[in-house]
Formats: C-alpha cells, sequence, structure tokens
C-alpha cells in the first residue's frame, strides 16, 4: 500500500513538473531569447547574470 | 536614476558624470562632481532648458546634458541603507553613500576576434565561457559584475572585431553598444604576438575621444619570442595606458582593473587625448566636417565630432543614418561628398583606404619606436606546422585521421570506466532487489530509475574524453586550421569557411552552433547554414552511437562511429548544395581566414571545458532523463488491468499447485524433473504476460501506433516510442531503452548490460515472432535515424530564433525527420535485399 502511494506520488510529481518545464520553455520560446537547452548555451549563464545585475 | 529623470523641486546627489570632452570639463567646472547635492528649480514653458541649483547657485542645463548625470535620491539612498536607517539620514552620509554609489564602474572589453577577450572575461568574472583558438567565439555580449576593493564593476564581454566600421554585424554592435551604452571604461583587449593589426582598432577608439585602457594580451608569447617592446612608452605616447597581460593565467588582470580604477577617477597623470594624423589633406577635410557637426550639440556631447567626420569620409553608412537625423544634414552630407571626391582625386585611391592607410602608417610608426621584432622562430615553428598540417594535399587525410582517431579512443579507452560505473549501477539494482519487498515502488527504482537513468549516466566517461579531444584541438588553434582545409570544400557546397565554425561547435550542442551562426553576413548563407547543423552529432547523440555500436559493432567500433559522424557531415554538405541551387540562391562573399599561432593548451583551459560539459550531462540525469525515465516506467506499467490472451495467473497457480512439496520429503529424481520443468513453464508463462502486458500498456499502444510507419525501417514498436521520447533531448533515446527493453528473468536483467539486452530482444508478436528484433542492418538503419532525425526541442527554439519565424524550425522538422525515413528506408531495404541475394 505505501509503495504504491509513494509510487503515485513520484510519477505524478514528475508528470507536474515535466508539464512546468513544457511550459516555461514554451514561454522562453516565444520571448525570443532561451531556447531552453538546459543549460548547454551561454545564453543561459548570461540571463542570470543579467538577472544578479539588475 | 539620470538628473533628467528628477521632477520640479526633488532633489538628489551626484553620483557619475558621463559623457566627453568639452562637455564634462564644463560641467565639472560648473560644480557638477560627485557627492553633490543638486535640486530642480523649473522648467522653461518647453521643458527645456531646467534650471538646477547646486552649491548655492542656479544653473541652467538642457535636458539632453542633465542625462548624462546620474544621480541617486534620498530615499534611494534610504532603501540602501534599510537596516542602519532609523529616519534622518546626515549630510555626511547622504555624500559618502553616493560617492560610492559612483564607485560602480561600467567596463567593455573590445578587441580583435580571438585576442583572448573571452579569456580574460572568465578570468576576471570567474566565469565559465566557451574560448576557443579561432574567431567568433563571442556571438553576443555577456555581462558579469565581481568587486575589486570597494569598487563595483560591471563587465560587458562584445563580439571580437577587427576595426569598427559598419560591414559586419558585430563590428555594428560594437558600435552600437560603445555609442549607445557609453561604458566608463573601454579596455581593448590587443593580441601582443599581433600588434600591428591589433592596433587598428585601438586607433578608432582613439578617434572616438573615449576612456581606454589596453590590456596587451598573451603578453608572455611576445616575451617568449625574444621580441622587446617599450609598451609603457607607447602607452605615454597615445594617451592610453597599456597593461601586460597572459589571460588564461591570470597574470596582469588585478593591475589591468587597478589601471581601469585610476584612469576612472582621472588619476593616471598619461592619459590624454590624442589625434591620428591622417595627413594634412585628410585633416583638412575632417576638420571642415567637424565645423559642420559641432553644429549639432547635443550629439557631440555624447560622440566625438571627429569620429563621425571620419566615419563620413569612409562612406560609413551607419554614421550617414544617425547623422541624417540632424538638422544640418543636408550641409553635412554636401560637404562629405566634396571632401571625399577631392581627396579620391587629389590621392587617386578609395576614401577608406587613404584613412585605413593613415591610421597604419600611424601604427608603424608608433611600433619602430617601441617594438624590436625577434619573432622568426616562433613564426618559423607555427609555419612549419602549417605546412604539413594544412599541406594541399595531406591536410585533409590528416584532419579525417584525427578525427578517426578522436572517436577511436573516445571508443577504446572509455570502455574501461564504463565498465566500472555499470558494475556499480547493477550493484545498487540488486541491494533493491534483496532489500524492497515486490510492488510497484521497487519495480519503479528498479526498471524505471535505475535502467533509464543507469543507462545514460554510463556514458559519461566517452563524452568527457571526447570533449577532451575538441577542447585540445581548440585551444591548440587546429580547430582553426580545420576551417582553413574545409574552406575549399566549404565553397564547393556554395558556402564560405567561416561557416564550418557553426558546424564545428555543434559537435558540442546544435543550439549555440545555431546562434554562432550570427557571425554570417549574409543572410541565405546564414539559414543554410542553420538548417544544415542538426546534421553535426551532437554530443547527446553520442550516448546512443555507443549503445548500439557496443552490441553490434564490437569489432570496428570506433570506426563505425567515425562513419556516422561523416555521413552527418556529407549530409550536411549534399543539403547546403541543394539549398544553395534551389531555396537560398546567393553570391559568394569574399572571406579572410585567419590561422591563429599554434598555442600549447592549458591544463586547467581543457579540464575546466571537459568539466562543464561533464557537469551539464550530470545535470540532465538528475532533470529531465530522471522524469523522462519515470514516466516511460510509468506509461509501462499502466494500466494494470489488461485483457490477456489467456488466464496466466489461473494457470500458473495450477501449475504452481502441481509442483511436488520440497520441504516434505527428500525427493525422487522423477519428482526433481518435474519439478524443474514445472518452473520452467512458470517463467515462461510469466515472460509471455509481462510481454502482453507490455505490449497493451499505455506506452505499448502508442508504440503500436507509430509502428506501421516504422516498420519498413526495420524498427519494433519499442524502438519507435524510444525515437518518438528523444524529440525532448536525445539521451531520452537511451534511457527509453533502458526501461523498456527489460529481460523477463529477473536475476538476468540485474547483472545483464543494456547492450545485450538489446541483442538478445525479440519479437514477440506478429509476423517476425520469435527473431531477433536487432541485427547489425537494423542497428545501422537506427543509428542513421537517430542522425538525421528532428533535431531536439531546444535546437529548434534555437532555429524558429535565429532564422526569425518559426516557419523555418517547422521546415527543419518535416525535412529532417523524412530525410532520416528515407536514408534509413534504403539503408535497410537495400541492405536486406542484398543479404537474400547473398
Amino acid at each position: 500500500m505505501i509503495q504504491e502511494i509513494l509510487t503515485y506520488i513520484i510519477v505524478f510529481s514528475a508528470t507536474a513538473y515535466a508539464v512546468y518545464k513544457t511550459v516555461l520553455f514554451l514561454t522562453n520560446a516565444n520571448n525570443n531569447s532561451c531556447s531552453g537547452c538546459g543549460g548547454q548555451c551561454s545564453i543561459k549563464q548570461e540571463l542570470a547574470q543579467k538577472k544578479n545585475i539588475v | 536614476m539620470k538628473l533628467s529623470q528628477l521632477k520640479e523641486n526633488e532633489e538628489g546627489y551626484i553620483t557619475k558624470i558621463k559623457g566627453r570632452g568639452a562637455f564634462r570639463k564644463r560641467i565639472t567646472e560648473m560644480g557638477f562632481v560627485k557627492g553633490e547635492r543638486v535640486v530642480v528649480v523649473k522648467s522653461a514653458p518647453l521643458r527645456d532648458p531646467v534650471e538646477y541649483f547646486i552649491m548655492g547657485y542656479n544653473v541652467s542645463l538642457r535636458r539632453s546634458e542633465a542625462s548624462l548625470i546620474e544621480i541617486i535620491t534620498k530615499e534611494e539612498i534610504a532603501n540602501l541603507k534599510e537596516e542602519k536607517y532609523n529616519g534622518i539620514l546626515s549630510d555626511e552620509e547622504i555624500k559618502k553613500t553616493a560617492k560610492l554609489k559612483g564607485k560602480e564602474i561600467q567596463v567593455a572589453l573590445v578587441g580583435n576576434p580571438n585576442s583572448g577577450k573571452t579569456t580574460l572575461f572568465n578570468h576576471a568574472s570567474k566565469s565559465k565561457e566557451h574560448v576557443g583558438n579561432y574567431s567568433g567565439v563571442t556571438i553576443d555580449s555577456k555581462l558579469a559584475q565581481f568587486k575589486y576593493g570597494e569598487y563595483k564593476i560591471n563587465i560587458t564581454d562584445l563580439p571580437g572585431t577587427y576595426s569598427l566600421s559598419a560591414y559586419s554585424p558585430e563590428e555594428l554592435y560594437v558600435r552600437k553598444f560603445i555609442l549607445g551604452e557609453l561604458p566608463d571604461i573601454v579596455i581593448n583587449v590587443v593580441d601582443a604576438s599581433n600588434l600591428q593589426r591589433n592596433l587598428l582598432l585601438s586607433t578608432q577608439l582613439i578617434d572616438m575621444d573615449i576612456k581606454v585602457v589596453i590590456a596587451l594580451n598573451m603578453y608572455d608569447e611576445l616575451k617568449k619570442s625574444g621580441d622587446t617592446f617599450d609598451y609603457d612608452g607607447l602607452g605615454k605616447m597615445i594617451g592610453i595606458p597599456i597593461i601586460p597581460t597572459v589571460g588564461s593565467k591570470g597574470y596582469g588582470v588585478r593591475e589591468l582593473f587597478k589601471k581601469v580604477i585610476e584612469v576612472y577617477e582621472d588619476r593616471d597623470p598619461n592619459v590624454r587625448h590624442v589625434h591620428i594624423n591622417h595627413g594634412q589633406e585628410v585633416e583638412k577635410s575632417i576638420k571642415k566636417l567637424q565645423d559642420c557637426i559641432w553644429e549639432n550639440k547635443r550629439l557631440t556631447d555624447l560622440v566625438s565630432s571627429r569620429f563621425y567626420a571620419i566615419k563620413l569620409l569612409e562612406k560609413d553608412s551607419a554614421a550617414q543614418f544617425t547623422l541624417s537625423k540632424w538638422k544640418n544634414w543636408n550641409e553635412i552630407e554636401g560637404i562629405a561628398k566634396e571632401e571625399i571626391s577631392r581627396l579620391e582625386k587629389l590621392m587617386l585611391d578609395d576614401s577608406e583606404t587613404i584613412l585605413t592607410d593613415a591610421k597604419y602608417g600611424f601604427i608603424a610608426g608608433a611600433l619602430k619606436e617601441t617594438y624590436k621584432g625577434n619573432r622568426k622562430e616562433r613564426v618559423r615553428l607555427s609555419d612549419h606546422i602549417d605546412r604539413f598540417l594544412t599541406n594541399k594535399y595531406l591536410g585533409l587525410p590528416i584532419f579525417i585521421f584525427f578525427m578517426w582517431f578522436m572517436f577511436q579512443v573516445t571508443f577504446k579507452l572509455g570502455n574501461y570506466p564504463m565498465a566500472w560505473i555499470e558494475t556499480a549501477i547493477n550493484w545498487m539494482g540488486t541491494q533493491l532487489d534483496i532489500l524492497m519487498n515486490p510492488g510497484p515502488l521497487k519495480d519503479l527504482l528498479i526498471n524505471g530509475v535505475i535502467d533509464g537513468v543507469g543507462g545514460v549516466i554510463v556514458f559519461l566517461p566517452n563524452i568527457l574524453i571526447l570533449f577532451f579531444f575538441i577542447s585540445v584541438m581548440e585551444d591548440t588553434g587546429y580547430m582553426a586550421r580545420a576551417a582553413f582545409i574545409m574552406d575549399k570544400i566549404m565553397h564547393k557546397i556554395g558556402l564560405h569557411g567561416r561557416s564550418f565554425i557553426p558546424l564545428l561547435m555543434g559537435f558540442g550542442c546544435n543550439v549555440p552552433a545555431i546562434m554562432s551562426t550570427r557571425t554570417i553576413e549574409n543572410r541565405n548563407n546564414r539559414l543554410v547554414t542553420i538548417l544544415i547543423n542538426p546534421f553535426m552529432s551532437c554530443s547527446a547523440r553520442l550516448p546512443v552511437y555507443v549503445l548500439i555500436i557496443s552490441a553490434f559493432f564490437p569489432k570496428y567500433p570506433g570506426t563505425v562511429l567515425f562513419s556516422i559522424y561523416l555521413i552527418g557531415i556529407l549530409l550536411a554538405a549534399l543539403m547546403a548544395i541543394i539549398f544553395k541551387k534551389t531555396l537560398f540562391k546567393s553570391d559568394e562573399v569574399p572571406f579572410v581566414m585567419e590561422l591563429p599561432p599554434y598555442r600549447i593548451p592549458t591544463l586547467k583551459s581543457t579540464l575546466r571545458h571537459m568539466w562543464h560539459k561533464g557537469e551539464q550531462y550530470l545535470k540532465k540525469m538528475g532533470g529531465i532523463i530522471l522524469v523522462a525515465s519515470i514516466i516511460i516506467w510509468a506509461l509501462g506499467y499502466f494500466p494494470r488491468d489488461v485483457e490477456y490472451s489467456k488466464d496466466y495467473e489461473g494457470i500458473i497457480s495450477h501449475l504452481k499447485e502441481g509442483k511436488p512439496n520440497q520441504e516434505q520429503a527428500p525427493l525422487t529424481q522423477a519428482q526433481l524433473n518435474l519439478n524443474s520443468s514445472i518452473s520452467k513453464k512458470i517463467r515462461t508463462l510469466e515472460m509471455q504476460m509481462k510481454t502482453e502486458h507490455q505490449a497493451n500498456s499505455y506506452i505499448g499502444r502508442i508504440g503500436r501506433t507509430i509502428e506501421p510507419v516504422m516498420r519498413p525501417l526495420g524498427f519494433d514498436w519499442r524502438m519507435s516510442v524510444s525515437i518518438l521520447s528523444g524529440v525532448a533531448a536525445k539521451e531520452i533515446v537511451v534511457s527509453t531503452m533502458g526501461v523498456l527493453y527489460q529481460t523477463n528473468d529477473q536475476d538476468k536483467q540485474m547483472n545483464e548490460k543494456l547492450a545485450q539486452r538489446l541483442y538478445d530482444a525479440r519479437y514477440t508478436y506478429g509476423p517476425l515472432k520469435g527473431k531477433r528484433v536487432f541485427n547489425p542492418l537494423t542497428a545501422y538503419s537506427f543509428l542513421l535515424f537517430i542522425l538525421i532525425y528532428f533535431p531536439c526541442l531546444a535546437t529548434v527554439v534555437a532555429i524558429k530564433n535565429e532564422a526569425g519565424h518559426w516557419k523555418w524550425a517547422v521546415f527543419s522538422v518535416l525535412y529532417s525527420t523524412g530525410l532520416a525515413w528515407f536514408v534509413s528506408f534504403v539503408v535497410y531495404q537495400t541492405g536486406t535485399l542484398i543479404g537474400n541475394l547473398l
């Protein structure tokens, strides 16, 4: 029973995370700045740095 | 905030004076100095000028002038002091805060491509920007902030440029940044090993009359070559302090920023504005134009009239555009045309060439007095290596050999740590199997998380080794040679060598590679480079290649891997030819390709590059790969109540009842045989039940829906699902295979490598039932599909952003997936046909 509950929690959390990331990704896709490559490009770092300065 | 933003009766404290030359001097003399209180008295009826009260008297300034004075209000000071603020701010405290606020310096890094700007930037800001020994690494400006003593330094790394004309996007970008953002100090990074060419940009910065400090970078190379350079003398001569630095090792970086502060605070006695003498006739023309431009005071408060006059004589389109908005443009334009024609007739040359020649003359003169060259040996060494590596006949085979060698080592050397990681992952699985009771969570952890994430994480050593090689090739300068070698071939496919750099970068990740196409001026060439870039196998595809190759091509793994990369390059070339002949017809633009001297890469830089890549890979494991593995597992595990073709549970329990009881008495041989035969039957039934369940699960249904489309390529439904999941990120193909290709024998599952499980996988239904899913032909067809199909989502968005429209992203997705299907189909069907004939 506990195993089942934990499994459901993990699976739903993962799904929610995936949906959240997809929405975030699509929002970013439209603001013409970040492609959402997961930090592989330097732009993400640049944005983070800009944020720090502001 | 700016002084011009204050309303009537509001007050502020001066933190910084921007602007230049006469304006700066005049405004300071009027009492506008750091820490001084200024109050807005009133505005004129048309809101300009504005009367201000400062140092006990009233001064009137135009709004454009006031906008060059930065201030801080009492409220802002109170906010800054939130913790200590008790409602009262003493004058002394306010002045101190205003002065402190003025200690924030905006610094811009400019310099020639490959002069070491980014290395210097990284060192100063402790950042990890990518650095390579070829031009065009910086494709956008990058910002960082750090503290130096009580100063806060905001540093911007700008793209590399050879000059400040308006020919390339980088040049325009840098110019707009300097003129628009008005950085307090510009650090001009000069490559000490190539002074003459690097100093051309410095002469243009001198024309701009801004505060500059020169970082004489790679100074160690100059010293090593035996040259002597009196940089101090040159600095005094041109009125710009010069600080020797070695960006890669961090030498001189502290001194550089110390000097930046001194120049910012006007404490360096040697800083002055000099005029580069362009010769009597040119100077006459400049003066004539300047007189006219000076009438636009609001413009010349910001930008030097001499700079614009020179640019107009150079027929600079960006300068013409800026000045065309000012009132006496017609007059300025008339004089410019007249003077250009006079100079060209007089000197029988193009006006731009005349000015550039004059600048080079100035540089040559300055260097003659300060520089003594003894660089024959190093140049000879670089030349000597180049004679071999970029040889007309040997260049390409050597390049191909290096690539082949790189993949061979990636495979062979990577196998050892890979086996260690695999053992550790198997051990984890076994421990969980022993510790946990059967149930969904155990299944999720073992078959979902460990098989999914573990299946991908084993390839970390291969990724690190590949990046070690790429990093070494970039830092030594060999990559620039590779671009040089490929230049001729690139011309043959209608692109120029410059397009090769983004393609090379694509081996790492297609996203920054596509972004780096910004350095290509011609839009059609840029679009072609963007569209063919996904054929460069990015590092995310490497795990899929290594997995499939180690399972089906164990004899020649390096060669097969090399062939996949090579096919990617050839396909890119082929598509470029097709695109250039159909969609994007354009003329070639002449382009000079520079070859930086060979350098020994520092271990620190190589390791940092490797670690950066490894770090990203591990982050992906904990994020997208883990989430995808859980979701894929859940889609394969649910629903639990599928309809089976027979009552497996009933049959199994019936068989169990018929088993002789081992605990009662020692069993006879006949009973032992019966027991073993029943156990075997039960295992077979369990296997069939599990397979049938997986095929009827959610993921099975998805897979079987798309399977008919993929069947002509030799793919089963699990391969099809893996391909589908790889749309998010290519590594997910491996984690999905790890989850979907399970053996039904739990003991075997624990110890068997994913590669072995793929090898053993068989069809469980349909006409191919019982036959192996994979054979070398299917495997190769699968590898080709992974190479060519849908670039990952991040790449698609990058294509959209860089090409400026979704239609190109959609086009890229459709044509690449269509091409992947076609190529895999041809390879699989032709291979099968030949196999049948043989």
